[in-house]
């Protein structure tokens, strides 16, 4: 038997997408749309016409649909050969001239779609941005960017959630373990009751809580958006904190912040032996570091049901769902598995209507009735859920559902 | 190309996004699972029978080419804009609209995910039994379109076993409905079968009766290594031996178990294991047990490498995810492939798999077999690289000698994947002139001006 093709592993030829369609059970846009045009196999037969030349296709068009994408990175795992749309459309993102332009005018534009995210974003990116608002801004620029600022403090008004949750006995599992606490952009910008709720979840349970180092931007956004200089930029910046602090557990509570991180480990960021393992290990999401601590549920203040999102990014093990369970016990309602909520990072920017789709099967799926509440661990998530929820249903982090005590 | 005129009557029959002539949507919609390149000049997505009605009026007054389309999972290139036309989309014709558990029957229309109508027949105790690989990701529509066989075929049938009458729009617009809500009937032609396979030539299906049976009440699966071909098919005699007909019997040779031990997080098989057999059986709980049991001493004395058993649906799942995989891993060994689902009378399977795999040798190209042991169909891949001129030419010289070689064998080209592009070359080695004329003549009876998916099938 002659061995006709034992070079690929070697990366002598990228692998290849075999049009085998699994990608489309898995991705979210495709199942909100049923628009072919709009699944990953679509993304990777353009990029693949692009290069080769054949279709006749022009390079606007594949970027525009290349614009057409959640990131949510659902199709790499249903993919035989471990292709990821999210990289494939980040990498054409970044080598499209005027892409990051594109994104600021779109960015400012339609201010009223701002996240916090584009905050942090604003200050990462600020040449991007300048050029893009002289480009495009006939007006003074510190007008268009106080509507910016304004939508800004539009994100920041309090959560809906009343919190219904108070903690009756802590675990002391920490014991004393040195941890830090990675908030995330969101929040940074706008919830900052978060932090302080999981700073006193942390110290409840006897970690030794350090004051958060020079932590920025996870990159995670940055990255799907095409941004590479200034995710790694946002990368470095992060594993330098982490160092400073002397390595300590680093405890999130945002599950794109988190998958974010952990994507670290698989960057040539100048590792020392050991220390990328050491980094996945410190990574850990903060509903797995409070153990056995009881809660008790607020009656007056409790919703009839909740139902639990699971975010696209970083969630698998299901760490939150199962903290939200043991919470909230029969108030617990429907736990989404593969419902994505539709924000979509840049495609917020690039096609909001599509993300409104997608948003729209989650709530099919949830079918939450007014008075109901749907709590997730992803500042993403509750975001756009929040912006498209049906009235009378609040949305929060499971953070919001915790009382001070 | 379509005429201004033409692409004016489409944007209103299929309004905003439910129309798409732009270049890029246009490609995509092109290709199928095949890989085979078409460039359509347009893509419609109708939502009921009535815009399917008034299209296929339109097409035929208007002699537009059509190309039905689903998933777009089939590997034979039936789906394929090879010289343009108007692909019809049937993804938004996605509604199961009953299923009676007393008439053992649901009706659907072809945008169905198959694997979704089997869990909604599921809920209500009812089996809708054909599973073809891509079960999970193709489509009612697609599946009848080629007559999908799959796993379950060797003691379940294939798709055709299955669908008791269709609705179906012909070129002109007529709505023809075939069989109906009767397990048995014999009045007249049987049209039901002549669509099912017919590869998108005949008509466009609407609807869809399939035929339920009770959902059986366990299923237990075995998979065990053997350390050569010939081993593992005394083994599988063995278990017809002794009076089981499995659910379903697959196999997988040397080359696929390294497919897979090269895509799969991980294999249940030990070195030495050049050959693995998978076994499913089903029925009551009790029946399920000491089948299992029986099947275990059946296949124990066949000097097994390994068998693992699994008696209990999370552990099924776990080994049929791996035949799932079969057909994507394969592109660990080549980055490009000829398929061929070929089938043979079953008493020479062991005899076409030696002689398929010894062609591949001889010409240097990687050959693998695997599939559906217990009915014949033996999937048959040449893996290789088209961007070697000689491997280029070698490949499709063993495919020629392979098909040949299951010719010769009494065998067939297609067994369930359906002629489509890639075989249509090979049909004539099969199936006779005058055969092949009837077929023609009776294409033109649906069709007279050849606007389904020309030049596919046959």
């Amino acid at each position: 038997m002659t061995l006709a093709y034992h070079c690929l592993h070697e990366g002598e030829r990228p692998k290849e997408c075999v049009h085998c369609g699994r990608c489309l059970a898995a991705c979210p846009l495709f199942s909100a749309t049923n628009l072919e045009e709009l699944a990953p196999r679509a993304k990777f037969q353009l990029a693949r016409a692009l290069e080769s030349g054949a279709g006749g296709l022009s390079a606007g068009q594949v970027t525009e649909l290349a614009s057409r994408c959640l990131s949510c990175g659902r199709c790499e795992k249903a993919c035989p050969e471990g292709l990821c749309a999210p990289d494939l459309i980040a990498r054409l993102r970044s080598a499209s001239p005027g892409w990051q332009a594109l994104v600021w005018k779109n960015w400012i534009g339609r201010a009223g779609l701002l996240w916090p995210a584009g905050g942090m974003l604003a200050k990462l990116v600020p040449q991007a941005l300048e050029k893009a608002l002289t480009r495009v801004l006939p007006a003074p620029l510190d007008e268009r960017a106080g509507l910016a600022l304004h939508a800004l403090r539009a994100m920041r008004a309090k959560s809906p959630v009343r919190p219904w949750l108070r903690v009756r006995r802590f675990d002391p599992c920490g014991k004393g373990t040195k941890a830090v606490l990675f908030a995330g952009c969101t929040a940074e910008h706008a919830r900052p009751e978060w932090t302080r709720t999981a700073e006193r979840l942390l110290r409840g349970a006897e970690y030794d809580l350090a004051p958060a180092p020079d932590f920025g931007c996870c990159g995670c956004t940055l990255g799907h958006a095409g941004c590479k200089a200034e995710q790694r930029a946002a990368q470095e910046r992060n594993l330098a904190a982490w160092r400073a602090a002397g390595r300590p557990l680093l405890a999130t509570f945002c599950a794109t912040c988190r998958c974010g991180l952990r994507s670290y480990a698989s960057v040539d960021l100048g590792w020392e032996p050991f220390e990328a393992e050491a980094w996945m290990k410190a990574v850990q999401p903060l509903s797995s570091l409070i153990g056995e601590t009881e809660f008790s549920v607020i009656e007056e203040a409790a919703p009839a049901r909740v139902h639990y999102h699971r975010p696209c990014h970083g969630a698998g093990g299901g760490q939150d769902e199962d903290l939200l369970r043991r919470m909230a016990g029969q108030r617990i309602g429907r736990a989404s598995r593969d419902v994505c909520c539709g924000l979509g990072g840049v495609l917020q920017v690039a096609a909001p209507e599509l993300g409104a789709r997608v948003a729209a099967d989650a709530w099919n799926f949830f079918a939450a009735l007014p008075g109901e509440q749907v709590l997730t661990g992803c500042s993403g998530c509750v975001l756009q859920l929040a912006s498209t929820r049906p009235e009378g249903v609040d949305v929060g982090h499971w953070l919001d559902a915790v009382a001070r005590n | 190309m379509l005429t201004p005129a033409q692409k004016k009557f489409l944007a209103s029959l299929f309004p905003g996004e439910a129309a798409s002539f732009d270049e890029a949507a246009c490609f995509v919609h092109g290709s199928d699972a095949s890989r085979l390149p078409g460039m359509p000049w347009g893509v419609v997505r109708p939502t009921s029978a009535e815009q399917v009605a008034e299209l296929l009026a339109w097409a035929q007054r208007e002699r537009v080419p059509l190309l039905p389309r689903g998933r777009a999972t089939g590997v034979a290139g039936a789906a394929v804009a090879a010289n343009g036309g108007l692909v019809v989309s049937l993804l938004r014709m996605n509604r199961i609209l009953e299923i009676s558990p007393g008439d053992f029957l649901a009706r659907c229309e072809p945008g169905v995910i198959t694997a979704d109508l089997q869990k909604a027949c599921a809920a209500k105790g009812r089996f809708y039994p054909p599973d073809p690989g891509s079960v999970g990701i193709s489509t009612i529509g697609g599946n009848i379109a080629t007559c999908a066989g799959g796993m379950r075929a060797v003691k379940y049938g294939v798709t055709r076993d299955w669908v008791l009458g269709l609705t179906a729009v012909l070129p002109g617009g007529a709505v023809v409905r075939t069989g109906g809500r009767c397990h048995k009937d014999v009045a007249g032609l049987d049209l039901t079968r002549l669509l099912v396979g017919s590869e998108g030539t005949l008509g466009i299906v609407v609807e869809a009766t399939l035929r339920l049976i009770p959902l059986p009440e366990a299923s237990a699966s075995l998979l065990a290594g053997f350390a050569d071909m010939g081993a593992l098919m005394r083994a599988a005699q063995a278990v017809f031996g002794g009076g089981l007909l499995p659910t379903a019997m697959e196999f997988f040779d040397q080359g696929t178990l390294r497919a897979l031990s090269l895509t799969a997080e991980s294999v249940p098989w030990p070195s030495g294991t050049a050959a693995a057999l998978l076994l499913r059986l089903d029925g009551s709980a009790g029946a399920v047990a000491a089948e299992l049991g029986k099947l275990d001493a059946l296949l124990t004395p066949c000097a097994p490498t390994f068998r693992e058993l699994a008696p209990d649906p999370a552990a099924e799942e776990r080994l049929w995810e791996l035949r799932r995989l079969v057909s994507p891993a394969l592109y660990k060994l080549g980055p490009d492939k000829l398929a061929d689902d070929l089938a043979v009378p079953r008493g020479v399977i062991a005899e076409a798999v030696a002689a398929f795999t010894a062609i591949g040798e001889r010409r240097g190209v990687t050959v693998v077999c695997f599939g559906h042991l217990g009915d014949g169909n033996v999937h048959t891949d040449v893996m290789y690289d088209a961007a070697d001129p000689r491997q280029n030419e070698a490949a499709h010289a063993a495919k020629d000698e392979i098909l040949a070689a299951a010719l010769g064998l009494g065998g067939t080209i297609t067994g369930e994947h359906g002629v489509g592009l890639a075989k249509l070359p090979h049909l004539p080695g099969q199936i006779g002139a005058a055969e092949r004329g009837l077929m023609r003549r009776l294409k033109a009876a649906f069709d007279p001006l050849g606007v389904m998916n020309p030049g596919k099938a046959y």
